[in-house]
């Protein structure tokens, strides 16, 4: 029985994992009054980027370094398109998602007609991140196997959501960062300038959006596949919302997503008869089911998609 | 009226040069990738408008852009940011299958009217769950619409596995439609059909509704100012629903115009991303049915061209997805600039919001 929980929230905390990441960087743009729906293509991008940074290198770590270098990279073209020739936030969210979509399968159709460029399905595998134990906190019985033996990114993400809630919630900065989300002008006549803040936080988002990426193509899988973010930016971007704009909540969220992915993997694996599609679906379904009864509820940010 | 078309010329000035830019970047692109940019380019303009079959597949691949780009421009004139012409054109497709297949004994006069409505009631129906989850339960549009795309993917991945695989049972996919509810084809060999002329018709009844009725002003008034219109009385969340369904009837009109003059047949990628192009149609051509046609077109000839040069030169067809978005980012960035230039600009939005305030 314990076994079985414990291989239940570990499956859960895997699956969680990309969508917590995107989620926890989408709660700090849109803190910042920047809907960045061009979170999808970012982490399309992310996950093509680690491919050829783990191709390039051989090393996950830079693969994953790359991955976010690149998702940030991508969130600054938002950046230049919402900030210095203020279009509609989710017109420019839009274009970068399709550009995403069209970018990485024309690159990715051309390295691998390079033969001289690329490692074998084998070799990608051995290079893609493999679950790791933290030391002592891995040895805790029951908590230990389900949250500390996972792939790093997964171990980061654990870190880095109550870091997100820090940063936000009990720092100078996250504090400048939420004023300019509640009233630019205000904070802007407080002295705090508007553009940087959302420029540093839509590159943040972007940087998440790039790991979240890079666990899907070198963490879960050992290989990118076009369009392989599918959908799980816009879940991530619902999941906001659900978690009330805080990283926690966000966090929370995610969770309890990966528990319900987790769940349906083991009902598929049962035999229980329903078809695929229906699984499938699931994750977008549940987002609108949980939009449904929260939307109302959640109070955004006050300048959320504003133009500047 | 001179001013109003001189902002027009300009208008269409800035899409043209972002349309060349981003041909251009994609070049570019090309380049860096190590394909051969020169066959990569003749083989793209042969495959748009090489010869006359070659311009009437332009057109085909217009068709579905059209409508969808109609689609999108519609919602977004009343402010609803009708992401979901994606999932709305599958749904269109199922609903005119359905409808199609069971048609047999009927005169095309009948079939094909039947076929198309029931793609409209297909659309309207999927655009119909996100006006009632903003209505009610107050769901931003933009999630929901999105969302939906993916649910509906999933639906009809289970319908052409299920309850509408073919008899056969070999591939996923629908039995053709009946033969009565297939649109004519206008130029054979080619595959240009008749849905060419419904979605010209439909851009043409779309300006008429927009600018000349009482209905379009509304749709227009309270996409400039939700709350000027309200105190003018005109009850803007009853008309940004409605405009939400009207829009995905058409996206839905674009599925099965694609099933009754193309393919005669139900399939999982049946629309391939157009619902999300026909975003990138409807700004091109600042949310005007009539320079959508030019938008769609343009992007039309684009994937043709695409689709040609994947089989000559061996360089992805989603190179056509990377410039028409490169297209649109191109576009915000002129109309930005341009509007920096000229000191005095017209800002309806502005006008209309500052006379709401109190």
């Amino acid at each position: 029985m314990t076994a079985e929980l414990v291989t239940f929230v570990h499956a859960s905390v895997a699956l969680a994992t990309p969508i917590a990441l995107a989620a926890t960087g989408e709660t700090i743009s849109e803190s910042a009054g920047v809907l960045n729906l061009g979170l999808e293509g970012t982490m399309l991008v992310g996950a093509f980027a680690a491919v050829l940074g783990v191709m390039a290198t051989g090393s996950p770590a830079a693969g994953l370094a790359v991955a976010v270098a690149s998702g940030a990279a991508f969130a600054g073209l938002l950046a230049l398109l919402v900030l210095a020739f203020r279009a509609d936030q989710v017109i420019a969210g839009t274009a970068l998602n399709l550009a995403a979509a069209g970018l990485t399968a024309v690159v990715w159709r051309a390295v691998q007609l390079r033969s001289e460029f690329g490692a074998t399905g084998g070799e990608m595998r051995r290079a893609a991140f493999s679950e790791i134990d933290v030391p002592f906190l891995s040895d805790i019985p029951v908590v230990g196997p389900a949250l500390f033996h996972h792939h790093p990114i997964a171990l980061l993400t654990i870190a880095a959501i109550p870091l997100a809630w820090i940063f936000l919630f009990r720092s100078a900065a996250g504090l400048r960062l939420r004023a300019v989300g509640e009233s630019p002008e205000a904070a802007a006549a407080f002295g705090i300038s508007v553009a940087r803040t959302r420029l540093a936080a839509i590159l943040a988002s972007g940087a998440f959006g790039g790991a979240a990426g890079a666990c899907l193509s070198i963490a879960d899988a050992s290989t990118f596949i076009e369009g392989m973010s599918s959908g799980r930016g816009f879940v991530a971007i619902a999941l906001v919302i659900f978690g009330g704009y805080r990283p926690l909540g966000a966090g929370a969220a995610a969770l309890l997503f990966g528990a319900a992915l987790a769940l349906q993997y083991r009902l598929q694996a049962s035999g229980s008869g329903l078809p695929p599609e229906l699984f499938r679906s699931l994750p977008y379904a549940l987002s609108l089911v949980v939009l449904a009864g929260f939307a109302g509820r959640r109070r955004a940010p006050a300048a959320l998609g504003r133009r500047t | 009226m001179k001013r109003a078309l001189a902002g027009w010329a300009g208008a269409a000035a800035r899409a043209a040069a972002a349309f060349g830019i981003a041909c251009a970047a994609g070049a570019c692109l090309l380049a860096a990738t190590g394909a051969d940019v020169g066959l990569a380019a003749s083989s793209m303009l042969e495959g748009a408008f090489g010869d006359l079959d070659a311009a009437a597949e332009t057109l085909t691949r217009a068709t579905p852009l059209l409508l969808a780009g109609l689609a999108v421009a519609l919602a977004f004139r009343a402010g609803a940011l009708n992401i979901g012409a994606e999932g709305q054109i599958l749904a269109g497709a199922a609903a005119g299958v359905a409808v199609g297949l069971r048609l047999g004994a009927s005169p095309p006069i009948v079939a094909i009217p039947a076929t198309l409505a029931a793609g409209c009631a297909g659309g309207a129906a999927a655009a119909g769950i996100a006006a009632a989850l903003r209505r009610w339960r107050r769901v931003p549009e933009v999630l929901s619409t999105i969302l939906l795309n993916f649910v509906l993917l999933e639906v009809v991945s289970w319908l052409v596995r299920g309850p509408l695989q073919e008899a056969g049972r070999a591939y996923p996919q629908s039995d053709p439609i009946a033969a009565a509810a297939m649109l004519p084809r206008l130029l054979p060999p080619s595959r240009l059909h008749a849905g060419f002329l419904v979605a010209l018709a439909a851009a043409a009844a779309m300006t008429i509704f927009l600018f000349r009725t009482a209905a379009g002003f509304r749709v227009r008034a309270v996409g400039l100012g939700p709350r000027a219109s309200a105190l003018a009385g005109f009850r803007p969340e009853r008309v940004v629903a409605l405009a939400l369904v009207a829009s995905g009837a058409l996206a839905g009109l674009a599925g099965s115009v694609e099933v009754a003059g193309l393919t005669g047949r139900l399939y999982g990628d049946l629309s391939g991303g157009t619902g999300y192009v026909a975003i990138a149609v409807a700004l091109l051509a600042r949310l005007h049915p009539l320079g959508a046609i030019a938008a769609a077109i343009g992007f039309g000839a684009l994937e043709s061209g695409a689709a040609h040069m994947q089989r000559v030169a061996g360089v992805s067809a989603a190179l056509a997805h990377a410039i028409e978005a490169l297209a649109l980012a191109a576009v915000l960035a002129a109309d930005h600039l341009a509007q920096r230039r000229v000191p005095v600009q017209e800002e309806p939005a502005a006008a209309v919001a500052g006379a709401a305030t109190p």
